[in-house]
């Protein structure tokens, strides 16, 4: 008689295969409610991604990334991280080439809606900041632990909020909407997608590398001329984007 | 208050808030939870003031061949420290084998080994959470020729070693009783009275698998008569121990929900006067 690993090893190989014998009887009724359960976690995770491409082509798509990278751990809050860059390559992603680059923001929506909570900065910080004068450069500022950024050359955040369950419907100009910079955050209980310019793109980027203010600053202008750091950054503050900002 | 609690579902958590009917708990999946935030654990703190929390693990794989995960059941620790609840269990199954998680209940072989084995992972479970857990007996699909316990046997004598308790799922024995031909009388008598902690009962759907007339444990319908029944002996032994009306899939609103734990009260409720002499004599033995 084999030994419950080989057992074990069995079972799980033929779980994860697309073809062969089954090791006992009635085992297809667990390989149907693995690959099903996990084509459902899925699913449900990249709810927009499944719209885009329907049912069928999306438990096909479930089903092949299942066998290419089961998950290694039980939680499944988190199942799925590699499921955007693996649609990469797959031919549906040739027909619909956002398709992958929805199912990443669709995976930072995941990533900000489980995150550890952290208490926001409120927006008087810019008033106490106003009064250091040019010391302020050197200001070091940490983001919410719940952020992540999306960018595409697709209008993702579009196409993300024309496929929700209560959206009505509408046209989404892929031509003239896109080279999109999203930043992904919940500060409290809703995920927040706010879309950037390119020059409050580059001084968030820069931040949440841990630069000083004055260094992203800089590089907020390189790639706008015209970036105003005040009203940008009482807009973010107002979002609750940041927990704290520290001077050496 | 009853004896029934539920299944702790998104869809009914903002009409529990508002409402707080009277259940006997709230019951959540482990892995669930496991992230380090978000409304998840905000809906459960906030209910948590309200209801006792049962935490069901599914993921800890107590028949896994291979040694328990400790990031894991360091997670599941933390869960506990955190809210406290008033149950733990986990199954008699594997889900996980060389670092790959198959999202299932997957059956072991009752033999010795098995038996040594999964006691290991119990007490393992035990030390870490400083508390007794209870086990719950699978739904079965599949017998194996090298089993020589029976289930029944297997979990009274696991919960003999490890001093576990046992949760009761009554519609997995219905199903088992069906798919691989348990005695679910013998079942019930086989368990010591005092072990078992928790009850389970649940919905299943018949299939059609290779040409037989399977019973699959889908929690996704209303419970079945003979489940019923077969909770009232339970129960007839067991004492009014705490119960779970299951439900995963086809979730129906909370009304209905409570309905269901309405007849699980009311089957309570009717319990003769011998069974709950029975009860406050454990209670006071306790």
């Amino acid at each position: 008689m084999p030994t419950l690993l080989e057992r074990q090893r069995d079972m799980r190989d033929w779980v994860l295969a697309a073809a062969g014998t089954p090791p006992l009887p009635n085992a297809g009724l667990h390989r149907d409610n693995t690959l099903g359960g996990l084509a459902a976690v899925l699913a449900a995770g990249f709810p927009v991604s499944h719209r885009l491409v329907g049912e069928a082509c999306f438990i096909g798509l479930a089903q092949a990334y299942i066998r290419h990278e089961p998950p290694y751990e039980a939680p499944l809050l988190r199942y799925g991280t590699g499921f955007p860059a693996w649609l990469t390559g797959q031919e549906v992603a040739r027909q619909l080439p956002y398709l992958a680059d929805v199912a990443r923001l669709e995976a930072a929506w995941t990533h900000a809606y489980h995150a550890a909570e952290a208490a926001p900065l409120d927006a008087s910080t810019l008033a106490t900041l106003a009064t250091l004068g040019d010391a302020v450069e050197d200001a070091v500022w940490r983001l919410h632990p719940s952020h992540r950024f999306v960018t595409s050359p697709w209008p993702v955040d579009r196409i993300w909020r024309a496929n929700q369950p209560d959206a009505a419907d509408a046209a989404v100009d892929l031509d003239t909407d896109g080279d999109t910079h999203l930043l992904v955050v919940r500060p409290a209980a809703e995920v927040l997608l706010i879309r950037l310019g390119p020059g409050a793109f580059a001084l968030l980027m820069a931040l949440g590398a841990g630069l000083p203010l004055g260094s992203a600053w800089d590089n907020a202008l390189a790639l706008d001329a015209g970036f105003n750091l005040e009203h940008e950054l009482t807009g973010l503050l107002a979002a609750q984007v940041f927990t704290g900002v520290e001077l050496p | 208050m009853g004896i029934t609690g539920i299944g702790l579902k998104a869809r009914h958590t903002a009409e529990l808030l508002a409402r707080r009917p009277s259940l006997r708990f709230l019951e959540v999946h482990a892995e669930n939870y496991m992230g380090a935030g978000g409304p998840a654990h905000r809906w459960l703190a906030a209910l948590r003031e309200t209801y006792p929390v049962s935490i069901h693990g599914v993921g800890l794989s107590l028949g896994g061949a291979e040694p328990l995960d400790t990031d894991h059941l360091a997670d599941l620790a933390a869960l506990v420290d955190r809210y406290q609840p008033e149950l733990v269990s986990e199954h008699l199954a594997w889900c996980r084998i060389d670092s790959t998680y198959l999202n299932d209940l997957l059956p072991i072989p009752y033999t010795d080994a098995s038996l040594s084995l999964v006691a290991d992972h119990i007490d393992q479970t035990q030390t870490a959470l400083r508390r007794r857990i209870l086990v719950e007996n699978p739904s079965s699909y599949m017998a194996f020729p090298e089993s020589d316990w029976d289930e029944a046997a297997f979990l009274a004598e696991l919960a003999r070693r490890t001093g576990c308790g046992i949760l009761l799922d009554v519609n997995n024995i219905h199903v088992s009783a069906h798919n691989v031909g348990l005695d679910a009388g013998a079942y019930l008598a086989a368990l010591p009275t005092g072990a078992v902690g928790e009850i389970h009962v649940a919905g299943h759907e018949p299939v059609e698998h290779e040409g037989r007339a399977v019973l699959l444990d889908t929690h996704g319908a209303p419970v079945a008569a003979a489940v019923w029944d077969l909770y009232r002996q339970a129960l007839n032994r067991f004492g009014p121990v705490p119960t779970l009306v299951e439900r995963d899939a086809n979730i129906p609103p909370l009304a209905e929900l409570l309905a269901e734990a309405a007849i699980a009260d009311g089957i309570a409720a009717g319990l003769s006067d011998a069974v709950l002499d029975k009860e406050a004599a454990h209670a006071h033995a306790a």
